[in-house]
């Protein structure tokens, strides 16, 4: 898994990259908590490369959000594939996050 | 097109050996034509049950995964997951309330629920000291 983070005035846009699975998450986990430190008024997760998710991947972007939630900084996710979204769907993430369809959809949500 | 040849591998019930499985999978269900998208979702819940038993089913001790696939019954590819850890049936687990907002919506629990969202027909059985878990997947001719 690759993570990458971009500022973008507030916030912060970060790419995900590969499989976010039981093997990535404690790494996606620590990543984010990097991130989550820094001073910012959200957090744009761009997903467009993000081939693959499982539970433990849920339950990462679960806490990362409920993290969030306490603070009052904002959660975007962007660029959901094929079977992200499926996952997504089973679990009900889709009614949990606010998802938009790219890049440029999630900044102009968080405007 | 005749049916695949089973396929199967034996492997430590480790996260080490999660990657060999879970290529097997996918390969396989690739193999016996399940579109793109259907296969890599048979791969997630491959790696669900595989990590259960890696959490459960030795309580921390060492013990053995054996993972077959086959296309069979006709129609059907299956994977089974057999070990020979203690007695334990994933699928009693209730799933978590999907509640809509963050603050209240449990943590964890959701592999079984994609595990039987995933495959077509899902079966525990204990049978000679072992647990066996099947995941049937419908091919469409």
């Amino acid at each position: 898994m690759d993570i990458s983070a971009q500022q973008q005035g507030k916030l912060w846009v970060i790419t995900i990259q590969g499989r976010l699975d039981t093997i990535g998450a404690p790494e996606f986990d620590r990543e984010m908590a990097q991130y989550l430190e820094q001073p910012a008024e959200g957090y744009l997760l761009d997903l467009s490369g993000m081939e693959y998710i499982s539970s433990a991947g849920l339950r990462s972007l679960l806490v990362m959000a409920k993290r969030l939630g306490n603070t009052g900084q904002k959660l975007v996710l962007c660029g959901l594939n094929d079977l992200v979204n499926e996952v997504f769907e089973i679990s009900g993430f889709k009614t949990l996050f606010t998802i938009c369809q790219d890049r440029e959809q999630g900044l102009a949500q968080m405007a | 097109m005749a049916p695949l040849p089973p396929d199967q591998v034996t492997v430590p019930a480790d996260l080490g050996h999660l990657a060999r499985v879970l290529t097997m999978v996918l390969d396989y269900a690739r193999a016996a034509g399940l579109d793109p998208v259907s296969a890599v979702a048979l791969e997630v819940a491959a790696e669900e049950v595989f990590v259960n038993i890696v959490n459960y089913a030795y309580d921390g001790g060492a013990g053995e995964v054996e993972v077959i696939c086959r296309q069979e019954p006709p129609g059907f590819l299956e994977i089974q997951f057999r070990d020979r850890g203690r007695r334990f049936n994933p699928l009693q687990k209730t799933p978590p309330a999907t509640t809509t907002d963050v603050e209240h919506r449990q943590v964890g629990g959701m592999g079984i629920p994609l595990v039987r969202a995933f495959a077509d027909q899902v079966e525990y059985q204990r049978r000679d000291g072992y647990n066996i878990l099947t995941l049937r997947k419908r091919i469409e001719p």
